[in-house]
């Protein structure tokens, strides 16, 4: 008996440690880029344009700018952040975490209906059951669709009927399952897809500037901010972001 | 059917399983044969201590935690890296693994440690041929249940983890970001595969039990 149990004991052992070092070599030389879910999808087009043209593969992390934020002041081990917005960025480059801050898309607000219904302004105004919105505490887009709501002066009379995602994605998944009637989102998201939208008017929100740094310097962290300034750009129209200098 | 961030995903899970595992057997076990034995007035004390990843929200464990693997924290730099997750993991499965091999030490008597002794065994040596066969279904329980119990983890995950593909992304991690993001079918697989994996293993539990009830 007493030699059956060290003998598992010792295979166990074995097979943790091979299992552990067959992992440890897999992901070197990858590139780990913190990527806010609005911009998920197009960065995912843009990472395996990039792929072809370089060869460096790249991990996406999506996640709303807040969390992704909380995550790299901790330590979180990210080459490349895309932020949502310009302050959190802006601060990590305070903290001397972060460098080579620029503006790679600015974003917009749409109100966005699953069905193909005609939707407008005035839907805010009918007896909807909820609407969707990404977190204003994490989400640049939710801080937009609540200073939407603010100007409308419907914020506080329709508090009750909002629920939050904790990005934008989570609340376009809200809408699109029918637990919410409508989201309010970005554009990037729902261009092209099924469904209706209502563009929000660029004076109801601060503009969305959406800012990317440079978290741990590498030839291959540079090579991927010059494909974004560059050949990335007509990814980034396509996907319904507009250009700073449309702005 | 599976992408390759999906497999990765499983892969990092059994990893994680397996590495928890096996060092909470190594762990607990002392900590288990301390608490089955002592007559210490400190034992309730250290008992709810241990149990206390039973009642706790995992936010809290993974708001503490973040806290000291963080950047700032005493454990530096742990955080979001698999060696985060194990020790994170180490503790939300303590008291699945403890608890069962307690209630094994607490079922064998003084009355077979002492023969053991009177014929001459060293402590260590009455622990290796005469604890450890004794409470072999005490073992497999709480290998099994630690395991389990490490595959279902979500919440401490979420908050220390970093959803990194490749380190850091399980799957139940991998589960939330497909739903989330409308990718259904990948979900589906995924869920499927952990339900019928969990529903495996915890007959399997039964069952050895079962077969070892018979003999004491």
């Amino acid at each position: 008996m007493k030699r059956i149990n060290s003998k598992t004991i010792t295979s166990l052992f074995t097979f943790v440690l091979l299992v552990l070092f067959t992992g440890c070599t897999k992901n070197e030389k990858r590139l780990r880029i913190a990527v806010a879910s609005n911009f998920a999808p197009t960065l995912n087009k843009i990472a395996t344009e990039f792929t072809k043209s370089t060869g460096i593969k790249v991990t996406l992390i999506p996640g709303s700018t807040g969390k992704l934020y909380a995550q790299i002041q901790n330590g979180a081990p990210y080459d490349i952040f895309l932020s949502a917005d310009q302050a959190r960025p802006k601060q990590l480059e305070d903290q001397n975490v972060a460098n080579s801050r620029f503006t790679y898309a600015v974003g917009r607000l749409v109100l966005w209906h699953p069905e193909n219904a005609a939707i407008n302004q005035e839907f805010l105004t009918t007896d909807f059951k909820h609407l969707a919105i990404a977190n204003p505490k994490l989400a640049p887009y939710g801080v937009a669709a609540k200073e939407t709501l603010q100007k409308l002066t419907l914020w506080n009379k329709i508090n009750h009927k909002i629920v939050i995602g904790e990005n934008v994605s989570q609340a376009m998944h809200f809408a699109k399952i029918g637990n919410a009637d409508a989201a309010l989102i970005c554009f990037s998201l729902v261009k092209g897809k099924t469904g209706n939208h209502w563009f929000v008017p660029e004076d109801m929100y601060k503009p969305i500037y959406q800012d990317a740094c440079m978290l741990k310097s590498s030839t291959h962290a540079k090579a991927f901010i010059n494909f974004l300034k560059s050949e990335a750009k007509n990814i980034i129209l396509d996907d319904g972001y507009l250009s700073q200098n449309a702005k | 059917m599976l992408s390759e961030n999906d497999i990765m995903a499983l892969i990092t899970t059994l990893k994680l399983a397996l590495t928890t595992t096996v060092l909470l057997l190594i762990f607990a076990t002392p900590v288990a044969w301390w608490l089955a034995r002592t007559k210490s007035k400190f034992k309730i004390f250290i008992e709810a201590l241990t149990s206390l990843p039973l009642i706790l929200p995992p936010t809290v464990l993974g708001f503490y935690l973040l806290i000291i693997l963080g950047k700032n924290g005493p454990l530096a730099n742990l955080a979001f890296s698999f060696t985060g997750l194990v020790i994170g993991s180490i503790i939300y499965s303590l008291p699945f693994v403890v608890q069962p091999l307690k209630n094994s030490f607490e079922s064998i008597s003084d009355y077979n440690l002492e023969a053991s002794a009177t014929l001459g065994a060293s402590p260590l040596e009455t622990f290796f041929s005469l604890v450890i066969p004794m409470a072999k279904p005490g073992f497999i329980t709480a290998a099994v249940l630690g395991m389990a119990h490490t595959i279902g983890e979500f919440g401490v995950v979420l908050m220390i983890g970093g959803n990194i593909p490749g380190e850091t992304q399980v799957l139940s991690i991998a589960i939330y970001d497909h739903v989330e993001s409308g990718e259904y079918s990948q979900a589906h697989i995924l869920s499927g595969g952990l339900l019928i994996l969990s529903f495996i293993l915890l007959s399997l539990v039964f069952a050895l039990n079962k077969k070892r009830k018979v003999m004491p």
